[in-house]
């Protein structure tokens, strides 16, 4: 077993009875429950831990939180494999595998560090001055390298084996953050009555004061903490996620959040998702997301070794893991102080603290000589020595005399940065507190307060108060009301600062944004060049725009420009604060919605029966249709198709057509609004009697098509196409309500009441009066073409239409949805003698192109009733919607595409639909082109290939040749222009 | 986003299809042909306040007049389209 | 002629998901129902109200809520719509509701015969509402949505219909159009995966 050679004997959060075995590339190491793999990591010793983005620079922990810009590990293996995961939110377990990245051949060795030889010619924004020249060398050399070369951890290749959930949850109060002041905050409003939620980032509630030596209440400030989650544990309508990152602040009060639900387990258990993202809609929010420390920026100070002061007590205290042994603490003010302590606590020695005030309070001064330790008032770290990790630190005293020191830790305090990224997430601008050296929240959203170190009140005193008065407040705006709880003893120290963010002029290079590499001459190369705005400087540089998206970077950036720019912090602004707060898995986004359930399916009620009678299915947008019905011995679909159609234009055929959609329109207004939306008039529609309609759009394009059936006088039957379905019925809801809202009617789509049958074909008739219960008389003078009749089928009520898309002697039989599969039987029982043959989409597309009915190709919302030959059915003694812009002159132009029927020259070669339509001879062009074919299908019927097409001057080139030209597949020949009907022109068929 | 719609109550906005501006009047049948055009295609785009024509299509299918402020997504009115 | 639920086929029945200790979800087809639309013409609010009580003693639900007589309840779902269901009709007697309905209401309400249109799930259990709330976007409290509510919404991308009879105490039904059924029921069987989902029949 390998030695925790850094694990402080005593003291933590972990659970020293346990032993976790984990690799870090490939060696074998321990931890304990209550690591991360960052502290188990320092544990065991291992502190080069993965190599810079640009310059392949060995790199160290620098934080024990979600800032953590460095320790980015490749997490697990295979399908599972997450590249870029912080070490420092890793919870432990048995058995993880992690990976440094970035780096060849290992992690202690690595040949990208050549990239720091070359440094000056990749500074930032190299890449908008390279890479130009020979132009030919971008495809094949310069895109290639640059794709290897950029980016930091490999995304794996296999599907994603886990489940990931969403959910919704409702509150009054929602908290955002479990430190002091997040649980007071919780406290108050859970004990006044309100419906809470409380969030919490960590495993473990408590916040900052899991990482620090204090007392609250004369206690440890972890088991105070311990203390109030069990009063919260109690409350009913009291919840708690952890594990949980509110990710982001979207409108109207809603936060959407991240739970990590299985994430610090091998594998997520049976039944639970990986991951949950959560929508939280809250009357009131208190954001009391703590605060970041901020780095000081000088040269070397990305060396591993050099740790935020924060992080070295969290390593300390929480998980009693010593950083190192010879410690240097760089700090601007009182904070640093804290580490100072807690380190001499641990058994490290402290060789200098260089503390950049002139003035150090007293109290410092005397634990400095207390314990003999040289302090550096006045001073600056300079610059920092060593290869893979820390060896020395030079600092500058007032005088700015130089000196160096060996150390294997350096701890630097430059501050706190409030977490108020969620407060901004809205557009609201933080604004600079310059008593804190902070931003602190400006202009608030509605309903969202901010408390504790979120808010630039940094005490724990202050954030307990904060927490109880904002969680409070919140609970009675919410109407609810209870005593205020007792703010618990805590210290309430001065955070005594001055505002250094850079020690300029230091040995090698100083480091504003880790991840990205970007350093202070980064930053001045992007002043020099104009970039001089911090949304400017930012995407010049990139700093801020790495997956820690600026969190430990941002504000030492802004102080920068500020002084090159000669202004205050205040005046050069921030950039814009977005959501995610951290990044989120694409999975927790999708939730149960990918693969298969990316998009429900729809159904009709014959799907199980023609599955089981040899149907493939295909999508129509959310339906599955049967496209046709194979029977045993068919070599392919074409086979099948063929004998559908044939069977339909010789016997009968019965077709699924239950996907098209059927609307209700009911009321005294029913035929006045029916004669708004179609072209045609519906209002003289006598009942019992069906006609086509013709929908336009308000700027003249044809819509939709459908027929619509008188039920009674105030009472219609409106059918559409599949695809438009929902968009008719949206607009005819639109006319009703918006445009005609005095009009008394009322809309209800019976889409899935009844399944819809069409039977086609010379038999057709004498099919449905074996089928259909003795009594209707079906003859052509009592059922005429487009007329409609109640009649019973084993004693279900049923409608049977008499209408035709396929030019046959048909009728579309409407049942009862639950009775469709029981109708089907009976129909293929006693059909049988007269050749009943199933067919599906593909057939029925055959026969209606066959006979010229627009459908889908020729919808394609760029045709007019004229260019489909339907100008007729535009009455001009009505409005409707369209017929104004309908009339326009380029919508009336006689050279528009109009509808035509296309035969191959050579009565065999197919075409296929959306080939070019050209003049023979002439060049190839788009400005040659005359239109485009719409439909193409093989025709059993005639036994040659047909298609529909849209050609300009179409009906004065009936009879004359075209060029059928499809570049794209390889297709080119010359075709007849014919008519757009192919079989029966006359329709006697149908009508018989 | 969420919308208060005055039959159902808040929901969110994935509940609802957003056709565009609910100002436009549609032209009487013989106004000339510029109208038209106007009224099918022109629309203002105003930093502010701004009411749409939303229809809660996942709901109870009304159809309603939300203003809105274009800037700060802030929802200030909502009625029935029928009503207004 | 026999019928064919919605949810024939797709319904296993016996226990989903995690199989240790107690169900907290149970799940079964509400098959067989009588459906009907009803609709009404404007300013005949009064004369509905008074068809439906004398003739079912039923109330008029207003927005958002249900109500329940005689073993028919009645769904608001939507300004001046609303779905009725009656459980007291087998087979063929189901195709006399809509009728019966139209007779009562008369020219206040036109009535529409939506038998077999939806695909309708009964839920209960002590997990729901933890189960519900993966796929409903609507505040399930039992103060916000209690026994008389009904709601409209979303689940997951299949709009429902969601509602508690006043009478039928921790149940609660959820309706989609039937062709989502297939959907709907995989949908809710993986949001009760988590706590145990028993599907009665």
């Amino acid at each position: 077993m390998s030695a925790q050679r850094w694990r402080l004997g005593e003291g933590g959060l972990i659970d020293r009875s346990r032993v976790l075995p984990f690799r870090f590339d490939e060696r074998l190491l321990h931890g304990h429950p209550g690591d991360t793999l960052a502290s188990a990591l320092l544990a065991n010793g291992v502190r080069l831990v993965g190599r810079s983005f640009k310059y392949h620079r060995p790199r160290g922990i620098l934080s024990a939180g979600p800032e953590e810009p460095n320790a980015l590990v490749e997490l697990r293996g295979g399908a599972r494999r997450e590249p870029n995961t912080r070490a420092t939110q890793v919870e432990l377990f048995e058995g993880l595998e992690a990976r440094s990245q970035n780096r060849w051949p290992s992690l202690g060795f690595d040949l990208g560090a050549v990239n720091g030889v070359l440094a000056p010619m990749i500074g930032a924004g190299f890449y908008y001055k390279t890479f130009m020249w020979p132009a030919a060398f971008w495809e094949k050399l310069y895109e290639p390298l640059i794709r290897r070369a950029a980016g930091l951890g490999r995304a794996p290749q296999a599907a994603d084996p886990d489940r990931y959930e969403r959910a919704h949850a409702h509150c009054d109060v929602l908290v955002i953050g479990a430190g002091p002041a997040g649980l007071m905050a919780a406290l108050a409003a859970g004990r006044a009555g309100a419906r809470v939620l409380l969030v919490e980032e960590d495993a473990a509630l408590g916040g900052r004061l899991l990482s620090e030596a204090e007392e609250v209440d004369g206690r440890p400030g972890a088991e105070w903490a311990g203390a109030v989650e069990a009063e919260l544990a109690d409350m009913p309508r009291l919840r708690i996620l952890r594990r949980t990152s509110a990710f982001a602040l979207l409108d109207g009060g809603v936060v959407a959040a991240v739970e990590r639900v299985a994430d610090h387990l091998p594998e997520p258990p049976a039944h639970l998702p990986r991951q949950r993202s959560w929508k939280i809609v809250a009357r009131r929010i208190v954001l009391a997301a703590g605060a970041i420390e901020r780095p000081v920026v000088f040269g070397g100070n990305d060396r591993p070794g050099v740790m935020l002061a924060g992080a070295v007590r969290s390593y300390l205290n929480r998980h009693a893991v010593l950083p190192g042994r010879r410690a240097v603490v760089f700090t601007v003010g009182d904070d640093g102080w804290r580490s100072v302590a807690d380190l001499l606590r641990g058994g490290a020695q402290i060789d200098a603290v260089v503390d950049a005030r002139a003035e150090v309070p007293p109290e410092q001064a005397q634990l400095a000589a207390r314990h003999g330790l040289r302090l550096v008032a006045g001073g600056r770290v300079t610059g920092t020595q060593g290869g893979r990790h820390l060896t020395a630190v030079r600092f500058a005293d007032a005088a700015g005399r130089e000196e160096g020191v060996g150390a294997d830790l350096l701890a630097v305090s430059g501050g706190w940065n409030p977490s108020l990224h969620l407060a901004c997430h809205l557009g609201n601008r933080p604004r600079w507190d310059a008593a804190i050296h902070a931003f602190v929240p400006g202009e608030l959203p509605p309903g969202l307060v901010v408390a504790g170190a979120a808010a630039g009140r940094f005490s724990t005193h202050a954030a307990l108060a904060d927490g109880a008065a904002t969680g409070l407040a919140a609970a009675q705006a919410c109407g609810f009301d209870a005593a205020a709880p007792e703010i618990p003893r805590a210290e309430d120290a001065p955070r005594d600062a001055v505002p250094l963010f850079h020690v300029p002029g230091g040995r090698g290079k100083a480091f504003v944004d880790l991840q990205h590499d970007v350093t202070d001459a980064d930053i001045a190369l992007a002043h020099r060049e104009g970039f001089r705005a911090a949304e400017h400087a930012k995407r010049y540089t990139t700093l801020g725009m790495a997956t820690d998206q600026g969190k430990t970077a941002g504000v030492n950036g802004l102080a920068i420009l500020a002084r090159l720019a000669g202004q205050a912090i205040s005046e050069v602004g921030t950039t814009t604060h977005r959501p995610p707060w951290t990044p989120v898995a694409i999975g927790a986004v999708a939730g149960p919605h990918r693969g298969r359930h990316f998009r429900p399916a729809r159904h009709t009620p014959l799907h199980d029966w023609a599955a089981a009678n040899g149907a493939s299915f295909v999508e129509a947008g959310l339906w599955y249709r049967a496209q046709w019905y194979a029977r045993p011995g068919e070599a392919g679909w074409r086979d099948s198709v063929d004998r559908e159609v044939l069977a339909v234009r010789n016997a009968v055929g019965v077709c699924d057509v239950s996907t098209l959609g059927k609307i209700e329109v009911a009321g005294p207004g029913a035929a006045a609004l029916l004669d708004l939306v179609y072209a045609n008039t519906i209002s003289t529609l006598a009942v019992g009697r069906l006609r086509y309609g013709l929908m336009l759009r308000e700027d003249g394009f044809v819509m939709d098509d459908g027929t619509v059936a008188r039920l009674a006088e105030d009472r219609f039957f409106v059918t559409t196409t599949t695809a438009n379905a929902g968009a008719v019925l949206q607009h005819l809801e639109y006319c009703h309500q918006v445009l005609r809202p005095a009009l008394d009617v009322s809309l209800l789509s019976v889409t899935d009441a009844w399944a819809q049958l069409s039977v086609a074909g010379p038999r057709a008739r004498d099919l449905l009066a074996a089928v259909l219960d003795p009594g209707p008389d079906l003859s052509n003078a009592a059922l005429p073409h487009m007329a409609w009749i109640a009649v019973r089928l084993g004693g279900v009520p049923c409608r049977l239409y008499r209408l035709s898309f396929s030019g046959e002697l048909a009728y579309e039989l409407g049942v009862p949805a639950d009775y469709a599969e029981a109708a089907m039987r009976r129909i293929m029982e006693r059909g049988a003698s007269f050749g009943v043959t199933p067919y599906g989409t593909e057939a029925l597309g055959v026969l209606r192109i066959e006979k010229g009915h627009p459908a889908g190709g020729e919808l394609n919302g760029q045709t007019t009733a004229r260019d489909l030959g339907l100008g007729r059915l535009v009455s001009t003694r009505k409005d409707c919607i369209g017929r104004r812009l309908a009339e326009r002159p380029a919508l009336t132009d006689p050279a528009r595409p109009v509808l035509v029927g296309l035969k191959p020259a050579d009565g065999r070669t197919p075409i296929r639909a959306g080939s070019h339509l050209l003049e023979p001879g002439v060049a190839a062009v788009t400005a040659n082109g005359l239109g485009h074919v719409t439909s193409a299908c093989f025709s059993p019927t005639l036994g040659m290939p047909i298609a529909l097409a849209l050609l300009s001057d179409g009906t004065a080139r009936l009879g004359q040749r075209i060029r059928v030209f499809d570049p794209l597949r390889g297709g080119d020949l010359e075709a007849e222009i014919c008519p757009p009907v192919f079989v029966d022109p006359q329709g006697e068929r149908s009508r018989g | 986003m969420r919308i208060n719609c005055p039959f159902c109550g808040t929901r969110g906005n994935e509940e609802f299809t957003v056709l565009g501006a609910a100002d436009p009047v549609r032209p009487d049948a013989d106004a000339p042909v510029p109208d038209w055009v106007a009224y099918a295609h022109a629309r203002e785009n105003p930093r502010g306040p701004h009411r749409d024509l939303w229809q809660h299509q996942h709901g109870c299918r009304a159809w309603l007049v939300v203003e809105r402020d274009t800037l700060t997504h802030a929802v200030i009115a909502v009625r029935p389209a029928r009503d207004a | 002629m026999t019928p064919r639920p919605a949810l024939a086929g797709r319904l296993r029945l016996g226990r989903h998901g995690q199989m240790e200790g107690a169900a907290g979800v149970m799940l079964r087809e509400r098959a067989g129902l009588a459906v009907a639309a009803i609709a009404l013409r404007d300013g005949r609010k009064a004369a509905l109200q008074e068809a439906l009580r004398a003739g079912f003693g039923l109330a008029v639900p207003r927005s958002r809520a249900c109500t329940a007589a005689g073993g028919i309840e009645l769904v608001w779902t939507g300004p001046n719509q609303w779905l009725a269901l009656d459980g007291g009709r087998a087979g063929h007697s189901a195709f006399g509701f809509a009728p019966d309905l139209a007779a009562a209401l008369g020219e206040a309400a036109p009535v529409t015969d939506l038998t077999g249109a939806r695909a309708i799930l009964s839920l209960s259990g002590p997990r729901l509402r933890d189960a519900l709330c993966k796929l409903l976007p609507v505040d399930l409290e039992e103060c916000v949505f209690p026994p008389g509510a009904a709601a409209v919404t979303l689940a997951g991308h299949i709009g429902v219909t969601l509602w508690r009879a006043p009478d039928a105490g921790d149940a609660w039904c959820l309706a989609c159009l039937r062709s989502y059924g297939a959907s709907l029921v995989e949908a809710v069987l993986e949001a009760a995966a988590e706590f145990g989902c028993a599907v009665e029949g």
